[in-house]
């Protein structure tokens, strides 16, 4: 047991000063790469429990809404009702498909599908129980909106202003004319 | 040698194809006043300014992944943070290897990590709260095929700044399998999961009756149909040494934890009930950590199972989680919580009664929260230089009721009444026994009425105007408060908020919490400043909570990502 949590601290000690190496290399890295805004690789799972990949959304041709949101959100759930009154026309419309990011952890978890399905929502619904694409998309405050398409990420939003889906839908509009 | 191969490789790596570099900013800083009637604590006024800063940045490459996280407390961290939180130093980083069609994923360096609902392991961060307790190691997961996900890992805790790590070291396991592939079920969805957590902390030296390996270990089970959910999880704790206040060696209990959750939901119909009962379920990575204020060296994660409201007077009296257990405070021992809470939602349709011409939303919670019945035995014996020690012993019924800590009863209806216009307004009741949960001298029962409106004037332009009150027989008495907002379009926003204690007994806690300000958004920015008071209590995101001491000031909050 001693020798083995002699390794144990060893190894985390092995870490330490690999990662002060790490630092240095990080940041030449960083001035050699571009910024480009994609979908992380990042796997969620829906309500029904199946996992889906982020970035599988940026193959996607037609436009995709990433709309971070949580069950104790007033703001959130007032943008998702708004847009779900006019979802149907805007699928028509442009393909658009609607990916509602749920940050809700083991609280306030067992929410989500009570609330969507007794708001009547039609969006696909994963759940980000432990923040894992939140924190892969710098996403600080909710509700946090993006449009994918073509797999950049081309309308970002941090808040919920009444209306917004208006902007929203003009937006969509201008990427499948 | 490591740095030459590291550089060359990433150099290589970089000139074959550029990779992605994400960075997230996130500043926030308050400069606290003296006002006539609140004053900062002369302990803290020696720096009025404060502001907590965070930048992280990302790198993915093909499958691999570097990241970085710097955080700056300048002068000083906000009040009531971590004072361990302070200057400017690396607060995580990690490299990894994750391939997703291969099914590896491999990190080193903090990790963040949550098995099962968290209940056993949960690594996070909330800036909010100032807690960061990711883990500093190594992480495995390998999934088999499509069916059979695993989880290793192991590492120290992050207790402070840069790598300042906890004494216990904590190590892993948890797997899940998803049933429903092997039964080629379509129509639902069934898994089970295992969960191994252990923290090995050096302790034996100073109390040779105390192990220093403790166990966390348990199944879970999980159904989703179609109209019908359900899930299990039990875990078991291994025997450990009694902290209340300091470590009490003659005291060694183990702990459990059990949790149910039942769903149905049919089109506009959905209920949702949880059940929950802890035992001496508390479980850090220094025992010595155990019950601080900041949270920090927390392993697994206990949310209170309440709903979290929106409205500032529904705020006031916030349960919290009862894992823990005190035996030393005579009429204030605790075991463990138990109780349970339920939600509906439904949809009126058009054209009904509740519903009118446009439909309605109505949302129905409750929640009652009790602590583990106790079954106390004492007894005296004499010590062995002939002193008098007294003998404690707690004792629990499976499904023992005992003192009630909280309940809460709440109605919320959403009604559309135009195009134009749109209302919510909500009803709660709460029993909150601040006796047993913050030590204080009151029982409260308060009831807390609110309602809002709001207008749109024309495309993104809009007013919002919020009314709230509470009546409580108990403690400060009653409130009255509201909020108006005025969002001329999609970029900006203004609001006004006041909180007024006038029912209190104490003429000096009289007081308006008053507060205004405004934010600018645009793009993945955003910029919020106001000036006001806040009132002192619990700050709670997801059932974990932070104490906020009174104080007013100008707030100033950025975050932008890019």
């Amino acid at each position: 047991m001693n020798i083995l949590l002699y390794k144990f601290d060893f190894f985390i000690n092995t870490l330490i000063i690999m990662c002060r190496n790490f630092l240095f290399v990080f940041f030449l890295c960083s001035t050699l790469s571009f910024a480009q805004s994609k979908l992380p690789n990042v796997t969620l799972k829906t309500l029904d429990g199946k996992s889906i990949n982020l970035s599988s959304y940026n193959s996607k041709s037609k436009p995709v809404i990433i709309s971070f949101w949580a069950t104790w959100c007033g703001p959130c759930i007032k943008e998702l009702k708004a847009i779900n009154s006019v979802y149907a026309k805007w699928q028509k419309e442009t393909g658009v498909e609607l990916v509602a990011v749920s940050i809700d952890d083991a609280r306030t978890k067992n929410r989500v599908k009570s609330q969507v399905s007794g708001a009547g929502w039609d969006y696909t619904v994963l759940i980000d129980d432990n923040q894992e694409l939140k924190r892969a998309m710098n996403v600080v405050n909710v509700p946090y909106t993006v449009i994918v398409y073509e797999g950049k990420i081309v309308y970002s939003h941090s808040n919920y202003t009444p209306g917004i889906e208006n902007d929203i839908y003009k937006k969509l509009q201008s990427l499948v004319k | 040698m490591f740095k030459k191969i590291v550089l060359a490789s990433s150099l290589i790596l970089t000139s074959i194809s550029y990779g992605q570099l994400r960075v997230g900013v996130e500043s926030n800083s308050q400069y606290y006043v003296d006002d006539e009637k609140i004053k900062l604590n002369e302990k803290e006024n020696d720096e009025r300014f404060r502001s907590n800063n965070y930048i992280k940045i990302d790198y993915t490459i093909k499958n691999f992944e570097f990241g970085l996280q710097g955080e700056a407390y300048y002068p000083k961290a906000l009040l009531n943070f971590n004072p361990e939180l302070r200057n400017f130093n690396i607060g995580t980083l990690y490299a990894r290897y994750n391939n997703y069609e291969k099914g590896i994923d491999v990190t080193a360096g903090h990790i963040y990590e949550q098995f099962g609902s968290g209940l056993a392991l949960r690594f996070w961060e909330d800036r909010a709260l100032g807690i960061n307790n990711a883990l500093f190691g190594a992480k495995i997961k390998y999934r088999f095929g499509e069916s059979i996900t695993a989880k290793v890992l192991a590492g120290k805790q992050r207790i402070g700044m840069g790598l300042d790590l906890s004494d216990g070291s904590i190590f892993g396991a948890d797997l899940e399998v998803d049933l429903s592939n092997f039964l080629k079920a379509e129509t639902y969805d069934f898994k089970f999961g295992a969960t191994y957590v252990g923290r090995n902390e050096n302790i034996s030296e100073l109390y040779p009756n105390v192990p220093n390996l403790t166990n966390v270990f348990g199944p879970r089970v999980e159904y989703i149909g179609e109209k019908f959910n359900v899930s299990f999880e039990y875990l078991y704790k291994s025997k450990d040494v009694h902290v209340e206040e300091n470590i009490q060696p003659d005291i060694l209990r183990d702990g459990s934890a059990y949790y149910a959750n039942m769903g149905y939901n049919s089109g506009l119909f959905a209920a949702n009930l949880n059940l929950r009962r802890l035992e001496n379920f508390t479980f850090f990575s220094q025992r010595d950590l155990q019950g601080n204020l900041y949270n920090t060296g927390m392993i697994n994660y206990v949310p209170s199972l309440t709903k979290q409201y929106d409205h500032s007077l529904q705020n006031i009296f916030v349960y919290q989680s009862q894992p823990q257990m005190i035996y030393y405070l005579t009429g204030r021992e605790k075991q463990g919580e138990i109780g349970g809470q339920f939600d509906v939602y439904f949809e009126l349709e058009p054209s009904t009664f509740f519903g009118g011409e446009t439909g309605a939303s109505i949302a129905i919670n409750g929640s009652y929260w009790a602590g583990l019945k106790n079954y106390i035995s004492k007894k005296n014996i004499k010590g062995e230089f002939g002193e008098d020690i007294e003998l404690v012993d707690l004792k629990t019924d499976f499904f023992g009721f005992g003192t009630k800590y909280y309940k809460d009863f709440g109605v919320e209806y959403r009604k559309k009444i135009s195009d134009k216009f749109s209302t919510i307004f909500s009803y709660l009741n709460q029993f909150y026994n601040s006796a047993l949960l913050v030590e204080k001298p009151y029982l409260v029962n308060a009831n807390t009425l609110t309602g809002e409106g709001t207008y749109f004037l024309s495309g993104t332009k809009s007013v919002r105007l919020e009314l709230q009150h509470q009546w409580a027989d108990s403690e400060r008495g009653n409130w009255a408060g509201g909020t108006a907002e005025y969002v001329p379009n999609s970029t900006w926003s203004f609001f006004i908020h006041d909180i007024y204690n006038y029912g209190t007994n104490e003429p000096s806690e009289k007081l308006h919490y008053y507060s205004f300000g405004g934010a600018f958004t645009k793009g993945a920015t955003r910029i919020a400043a106001s000036y006001g008071r806040q009132r002192g209590g619990m700050m709670c995101v997801g059932g974990v909570c932070r104490y906020v001491p009174e104080a007013a000031g100008f707030t100033l909050n950025l975050t932008t990502n890019f």
